[in-house]
């Protein structure tokens, strides 16, 4: 670590931006870091394939870079971070429908066979964790647009309520409500690990 | 399942740990009576702590090599958008539209200004340049009394008609001038880097211009 890193790395995010804003890219790679794994969590609940998300992450940071100075002090640089992946994520989750669409629709009568996988066969071999996750990142991923955004915002990256408002841009209330909705959802999608739990 | 409506205020908050300990108490007598309430919390913070508890991913051990890669070629369009632009379009800023039409409209009286005829002629009755689609054409007019003083003007009228002609039509020799009394050609030069200008006398006798009449470009 350099000295110009180490002087940088009790900056807060906000003081961070500001540095790059100035051409400081030692701030801005301390940026990267700082936020690389908290966002490829936060794209990997929407995409649940880690390739992708790494894709978005990336993505994310050159759209950083590339409009740095639209970045106001008004905001928390968190929300601001966190809204420009989300909305990468949604795109990659509109593609990705689309080119559904155009795969199945490409295929002939005759290949319109789909295997199904044999889940029963395949639990034996999981650990117990991992079929958990997997169990519990299909359930999310069934969620509605609106209520997989606020439960992945509030319940896995553990973020408060004003701040996914201002990422989201929709009144606390409606976060509030929003979220127990999700969970009452997920209640219901998750039965047996929530009896167990 | 149904939830006590007066209570899921209470419930909400006392899931995300953010519960007032008068209302915690008044919650607590609620659900020591209403099994529905009670379930209802109960899962909801089954899931909420199942949702905590998925694993963290870390990137890759590649993601930093790809990503620097990207970012390079970002700082390199960069750089090149830079100094091919010497301002950035924005047509969602307001403020920028009105520069943005002046400056087009100053490139545009700029480009009228250069597109007007370099000549002039002796001849006040005459255009100093017969035929307005001079840069399209093959033919440009020289004034009979063309002389070493206008130089300096055929070198310039030369370089843009001869540029215009090479690239309409891919001809790369014998360029032709002709005017009223006189007529001559340009030649490029066996470099191919410059064209020199050949003027005839009327009996069309080819003159060896001086050699500042040579035009490079």
């Amino acid at each position: 670590m350099t000295a110009k890193e180490i002087s940088n790395s009790n900056l807060t995010d906000e003081e961070l931006i500001r540095k790059f804003q100035e051409g400081d890219l030692y701030a801005y790679d301390l940026i990267v870091r700082r936020y690389k794994d908290q966002l490829l969590n936060f794209a990997y609940r929407f995409l649940g394939n880690l390739e992708e998300s790494e894709d978005v992450v990336q993505e994310t940071f050159l759209r950083l870079y590339r409009n740095r100075h639209a970045y106001k002090q008004i905001a928390k640089f968190s929300t601001w971070i966190y809204t420009i992946a989300g909305n990468l994520a949604k795109t990659e989750l509109r593609k990705r429908k689309r080119r559904k669409l155009v795969s199945i629709s490409d295929m002939g009568f005759e290949e319109k066979e789909f295997e199904i996988e044999d889940e029963g066969a395949n639990t034996e071999r999981l650990t117990d964790s991992v079929l958990k996750e997997k169990i519990i990142q299909d359930a999310i991923e069934k969620l509605p647009f609106r209520f997989k955004q606020v439960i992945i915002l509030r319940d896995i990256q553990e973020l408060s309520y004003e701040d996914i408002s201002s990422i989201l841009r929709i009144p606390l209330g409606t976060v509030k409500s929003r979220v127990n909705r999700a969970r009452l959802k997920l209640q219901s999608l998750l039965g047996d690990i929530v009896e167990k739990n | 399942m149904a939830v006590c409506y007066q209570f899921l205020k209470h419930i909400n908050d006392y899931i995300d740990n953010d519960i007032d300990p008068t209302e915690l108490k008044l919650l607590n007598k609620h659900m020591a009576e209403c099994d529905e309430c009670r379930l209802y919390v109960e899962r909801s913070k089954a899931v909420k702590l199942s949702l905590s508890a998925l694993p963290r991913y870390k990137t890759s051990s590649s993601f930093d090599i790809v990503f620097k890669e990207r970012l390079r070629n970002e700082i390199k369009q960069e750089k090149i958008s830079r100094w091919s632009l010497p301002f950035q379009f924005n047509f969602t800023n307001p403020v920028r539209i009105p520069a943005m039409a002046a400056g087009a409209f100053a490139i545009v009286v700029i480009g009228l200004f250069i597109s007007q005829p370099l000549f002039v002629s002796n001849d006040s009755r005459q255009p100093a340049v017969a035929g307005q689609d001079a840069f399209s054409t093959e033919s440009i007019v020289v004034p009979a009394s063309q002389s070493t003083t206008n130089d300096q003007s055929l070198k310039m009228r030369n370089y843009v008609n001869v540029r215009e002609q090479f690239h309409l039509d891919g001809q790369y020799s014998n360029y032709s001038i002709q005017s009223n009394n006189a007529s001559g050609r340009i030649e490029r030069s066996s470099d191919n880097d410059s064209i020199r200008a050949f003027q005839s006398n009327t009996n069309d006798k080819p003159l060896i211009r001086q050699a500042n009449s040579t035009v490079h470009f």
